[in-house]
């Protein structure tokens, strides 16, 4: 009976990877066209529902127009394909409440993300709204560990933030030049110091 | 280009949840919408052990994560009440393998402030291991989660307390805390003879 059966088997593991073999073709919103596999697209809950549900043939991704990836530009859609082929079938992390969990970046992570703080920022970003749990976690990581023993001084170089006093003198620039009222003060005074009187008040 | 203000919340989270607790306290303090984000986010942190002795000038804490050897202590010296309001509203949503308070018989309103701050958390401490120096458990054991509390350890904080009786110890055993704990070390005190037969 079993031998009987072996060469059916036999047949369905050569269907396989014929079937598996599966590209698609995505646009970043600088018009840089990448051709992803089906299993590294697995890793992206968003691009996978999305192909999932176009259910395109190999015929029709190639006579189709790409698929358009409106808000991520290609420099970090490079980056997330690039991880998704490498990751490629590997089992996506379940969020079981244990957390913090423990992650650790892997070597080839580790390069990919040797880049500076704004690609990373984008990079994360596009994790997320690609839905991209383990690069999302593995990027987060690598942020995380950049605070690691710094000072607040540091952390706001290291994370391009502005002191409060910064924020705050740019948010009475922006105040300013939207105040039409403030501006006419000022070109007044302006006037005044040019024709030599400084008795403004 | 994106800063790190600019990340979704739930990015904003992970990242927070994969910090050290040393460096969540640091980034609190970079500017004010880190800081008002820390506060008012509910997110886990590796803080494991938390230490509060109160002093006549302050509280001192000493805080670890579950491998201190690695990662060293943590030691503050003459917080305020407003400071450990911050790193015990840190830990609401995390669960600790210690808690330890040692009192001061002469420093009475640290002990009042601490008990103010722990009834106000939206929810009781969790932690496994509850240490109390001192006799005045009422102002504490209330507020920790009695289904997380497993062992509690109750001893003097000087010789003055030896063999003194336990400040309102039948309460104390009418607390769930009590009930559900499975440990329980006394040590020098003169604890009700009700209290050795009631132990389940």
């Amino acid at each position: 009976m079993s031998v009987e059966n072996a060469p059916v088997v036999d047949v369905d593991e050569a269907a396989i990877p014929v079937e598996k073999k599966m590209y698609y073709r995505f646009e970043s919103n600088d018009k840089k066209e990448f051709r992803v596999s089906e299993l590294a697209i697995q890793q992206s809950e968003t691009l996978n529902r999305l192909v999932e549900a176009m259910g395109y043939t190999s015929e029709d991704v190639e006579n189709k127009p790409a698929i358009a990836i409106e808000n991520i530009d290609g420099k970090t859609l490079k980056l997330v394909f690039q991880w998704c082929e490498h990751h490629k079938g590997e089992a996506i992390p379940v969020d079981d409440g244990s957390v913090p969990k423990i992650v650790e970046i892997p070597e080839f992570d580790a390069k990919l993300m040797d880049i500076d703080n704004g690609l990373l920022f984008k990079l994360i970003w596009a994790a997320d709204y690609l839905n991209i749990v383990q690069l999302l976690n593995v990027s987060c990581k690598k942020v995380a560990n950049m605070a690691q023993g710094k000072t607040p001084a540091q952390l706001r170089r290291v994370y391009l933030l502005p002191s409060d006093e910064e924020d705050e003198a740019a948010k009475r620039a922006a105040q300013e030049a939207q105040d039409p009222r403030a501006r006419e003060v000022e070109e007044e005074f302006e006037e005044r110091k040019r024709q030599g009187g400084n008795s403004f008040f | 280009m994106p800063t790190l203000l600019e990340m979704p919340d739930i990015t904003m989270l992970n990242i927070l949840e994969k910090c050290s607790y040393k460096s969540v306290l640091t980034l609190r303090k970079v500017c004010h919408s880190l800081r008002t984000f820390v506060d008012v986010s509910c997110f886990k942190t590796d803080l494991d052990n938390i230490c509060i002795t109160i002093g006549p000038n302050g509280f001192s804490v000493t805080c670890q994560n579950p491998k201190p050897w690695i990662n060293g202590t943590g030691v503050a010296k003459d917080w305020t009440s407003n400071d450990l309001k911050v790193i015990l509203k840190m830990v609401q949503n995390s669960k600790l393998s210690s808690f330890s308070v040692n009192t001061n018989p002469d420093s009475v309103r640290g002990l009042d402030d601490l008990e103010e701050i722990l009834r106000n958390q939206t929810r009781p401490l969790q932690t496994e291991r509850f240490r109390m120096g001192g006799s005045k458990v009422l102002k504490i054991l209330p507020y920790l989660d009695s289904n997380t509390l497993k062992k509690i350890y109750i001893r003097p904080t000087n010789n003055r307390d030896v063999n003194q009786n336990l400040d309102g110890i039948e309460n104390v055993m009418e607390l769930e805390q009590f009930k559900h704990a499975v440990r329980l070390h006394i040590s020098c005190f003169n604890p009700h003879g009700k209290l050795l037969f009631g132990w389940p």
